[in-house]
């Protein structure tokens, strides 16, 4: 009988050492408690409206119409809908504690998967895509092997003394869930990355400079004051692209999983304090937790060991509420079966309750609301059918500056001296259609020194007009006068000093 | 046994999910199946330069009309400051939205049922003191309004157009006067208008428009003032 090749052998030795080496799950755990977390949040603040989101008695609006596929997941009525939302938020709570780990991960990927499809314009999102991936691989790995209710019920059961102690002590297990959970992480990244490769306006900062002054996500005032300056936002953006890029294969090098892991913390802080994502960087972090290896848990408490630091010192006083909940967790699950079953319809029943009651859907209301007509100016208003486009409107910034970083122009200062460079860039809103653009250079009393124009067609985002001041030229105040089809859309006032 | 079970879940997950980047990467049926939506990370597909609004306006059938978002009850805005029938970006489900309205209120009968888009550039979403460092003109925020879809009183549909954004980007092409003379030595003899069968359901997404980047310099010459 043929041996089999060496590489062969070798190969098949490294996948099972990868994927099913026996180790405690705490980065799984970890990752269980925290997305378990922040879903409980994100879907119970849509609680008072499951009748109207996700019932057929109400408005859902499932991605699979989009898809052109209607029918492929049927709407409930409004009460089953109840119950079944309700039931998913109890069972999230029970994957955080980890109380019948498995089984409330396998109920919280169907119902939350369920859910989400509903209602593709205000639950499902990419981070409730991601968020359905690990659910679904939690719920095939043994993710309350330790700090768990599982896990403590587990300690019980063999009679040892004081269970609370092995608080940390898990089962080990094989790790392939968990490493499948790093490589979907690191594949999203990987794929994010090709969505960027094929945006051109991505690298050119245009598209992010747009993004950074939507407000269809929150509160984004860094993003207001960073769309300011265009060329800082392309290195950004090669930077990002290039982590995300590697990130796939970067991570595995224990060298290099710190460094990897602390550019995405970085970058999903930035997503919020910029873009106004609040959940996305919540829901990656849960799952970079997923990295967390037994020998970074040992080198953690090793460190609480000594407590020589006052980080130390707080976080050992941290662990008195901690071992509060520890204490008072094991409690539910000497409940038993009955007692998660109790629960859990304990829960729906509140729920179906509390919407027959507070319906802010209205369904069950005797009480109806009433139409009011609009106002003749506004239904005038909204039924313009505008389709001219202001010649301001174009213009999204006109940027004077002396140099340029990747074909930006970097706005310091509006004083020149002669003989110096001077760049005037006029940025565009598209849709804009060709145009032909003007640049005066006119001093204060409107005496043109300077005209010059050219034809921005409907595919450019900026125009540059790149003067060399002559040495003769007087000193003092002079304007930039942009010209959009004839029409004057902005000055800049710039002060030119002798050479 | 259990071992092979678990290469073979290994193996199928990570199948999926190179198929998800192999169909996004090459547009390989990157949209065949809701299914397609949970393998391909399109995140940041693109951003438009306008932003928009959505208002759902009924008709009735004295003339008046009636808006109905945000709904009586309160609009829930899941992501920030936009309410939900705003992310009904190919205003597929803004109908629902409106059914579900009329069901629970009191109107006269409905004769129309608009989706209104009202698209304003982001250059006016910068707060006031961001702006005064960038011109210095006086900010005039001016919104453009566009009925995107028009439904009957039950909800079937009778007209869709493209959103406003594309919609002025194919105007620009379209008033080419060689584009119009093609177009009419092109256009063939119709009796029905397409679309007006449709039934309120069925989907339609607009093909995106892409806007490629093509940053022009012009190198200008210094000229000395023209006496006037």
């Amino acid at each position: 009988m043929a041996q089999p090749l060496p590489f062969l052998k070798s190969l098949n030795r490294g996948f099972s050492e990868f994927f099913f080496r026996r180790e405690v799950p705490y980065g799984l755990a970890l990752t269980r408690m925290c997305l378990s977390a922040v879903m409980l949040c994100d879907m119970g603040v849509r609680s008072p409206r499951i009748a109207e989101f996700y019932s057929a008695d109400g408005a859902a609006a499932p991605i699979a119409l989009n898809y052109g596929f209607p029918d492929l997941l049927p709407l409930l009525p409004a009460t089953w809908a109840v119950l079944l939302y309700c039931i998913m938020l109890f069972l999230l709570f029970t994957l955080m504690i980890g109380w019948k780990s498995r089984l409330s991960a396998a109920g919280v990927f169907v119902l939350f998967t369920y859910f989400t499809l509903q209602d593709s314009l205000s639950t499902l999102t990419k981070y409730s895509v991601i968020s359905s991936h690990i659910f679904l691989l939690l719920s095939l790995s043994q993710c309350g092997a330790v700090w768990s209710v599982d896990r403590l019920r587990e300690l019980q059961r063999q009679r040892l003394p004081r269970p609370l102690s092995w608080l940390a002590e898990g089962r080990a297990v094989e790790i392939w869930p968990q490493r499948l959970i790093q490589i979907f992480i690191a594949v999203v990244y990987f794929g994010a990355a090709i969505t960027k490769l094929q945006t051109a306006t991505y690298f050119s900062g245009d598209q992010m400079r747009f993004w950074l002054l939507s407000n269809v996500n929150q509160w984004n005032p860094l993003g207001e004051i960073l769309s300011l300056q265009p060329a800082l936002l392309v290195p950004m953006s090669y930077i990002a692209i290039i982590w995300e890029i590697t990130f796939l294969f970067m991570v595995w090098n224990k060298g290099w999983r710190l460094a990897f892991l602390g550019l995405g913390v970085v970058f999903h802080c930035l997503t919020t304090i910029t873009l106004g994502l609040y959940t996305f960087p919540l829901v990656c972090f849960s799952i970079y937790l997923s990295y967390v290896t037994p020998e970074d848990v040992a080198w953690w408490r090793a460190r609480m060991g000594r407590k020589i630091s006052l980080a130390g010192r707080l976080m050992h006083s941290l662990q008195l509420p901690a071992l509060l909940v520890a204490r008072a967790v094991p409690s539910l699950g000497k409940t038993g079966s009955l007692g998660f079953a109790a629960g859990l319809l304990g829960l729906a029943g509140l729920g179906l309750l509390s919407h027959n009651t507070f319906d802010l859907h209205a369904a069950h209301n005797t009480r109806r609301y009433e139409l009011q007509p609009m106002p003749a100016e506004r239904v005038r208003e909204l039924f313009q059918n505008n389709s001219t486009i202001r010649e301001e409107d174009k213009v999204f910034s006109f940027d004077i500056g002396k140099y340029m970083l990747a074909g930006r122009v970097v706005e310091t200062t509006h004083h020149f001296s002669a003989g110096s460079r001077l760049y005037a860039q006029v940025n565009f809103v598209p849709p804009h259609g060709d145009m032909l653009v003007e640049c005066q250079i006119a001093s204060l009393q409107g005496l043109v020194y300077d005209q010059s124009d050219g034809v921005a067609t409907r595919e450019d985002f900026r125009y540059t007009f790149n003067y060399l001041l002559p040495e003769s030229l007087d000193p003092g105040p002079y304007q930039l006068i942009l010209k959009i089809n004839n029409q004057e859309i902005s000055r800049q006032t710039i002060e030119v000093t002798a050479h | 046994m259990k071992r092979i079970a678990a290469t073979l879940v290994i193996c199928c997950y990570l199948g999926a999910l190179g198929w998800g980047v192999f169909a996004h990467t090459l547009s390989v049926g990157n949209a065949s199946h809701p299914v397609m939506y949970y393998l391909v990370w399109d995140m940041f597909c693109g951003w438009s330069g306008y932003e928009t609004r959505h208002h759902i306006v009924a008709e009735g059938e004295s003339g008046a009309h009636y808006l109905l978002n945000p709904a009586p009850w309160g609009e829930f805005r899941p992501y920030g400051s936009a309410h939900r029938p705003d992310y009904d970006n190919f205003a597929v489900h803004s109908v629902n939205i409106a059914r579900n309205v009329l069901a629970r209120t009191e109107h006269e009968p409905i004769q129309r049922i608009y989706v209104v888009e009202e698209n304003w550039s982001k250059r006016y979403n910068r707060p006031e003191f961001l702006w005064k460092l960038e011109f210095e003109e006086e900010m005039q925020p001016h919104s453009y309004f566009h009925v995107r879809v028009t439904y009957d009183g039950d909800g079937n549909l009778l007209e869709r157009k493209h959103n406003w954004t594309t919609a002025m980007y194919q105007q620009d092409v379209m008033q080419d006067s060689r584009m119009v003379r093609l177009r009419q030595q092109a256009r063939p003899f119709l009796a029905v208008t397409p679309g007006t069968a449709q039934p309120a359901n069925t989907p339609f997404i607009p093909f995106a428009t892409a806007v490629p980047n093509n940053g022009a310099i012009q190198q200008t010459a210094f000229e000395f003032p023209i006496q006037q």
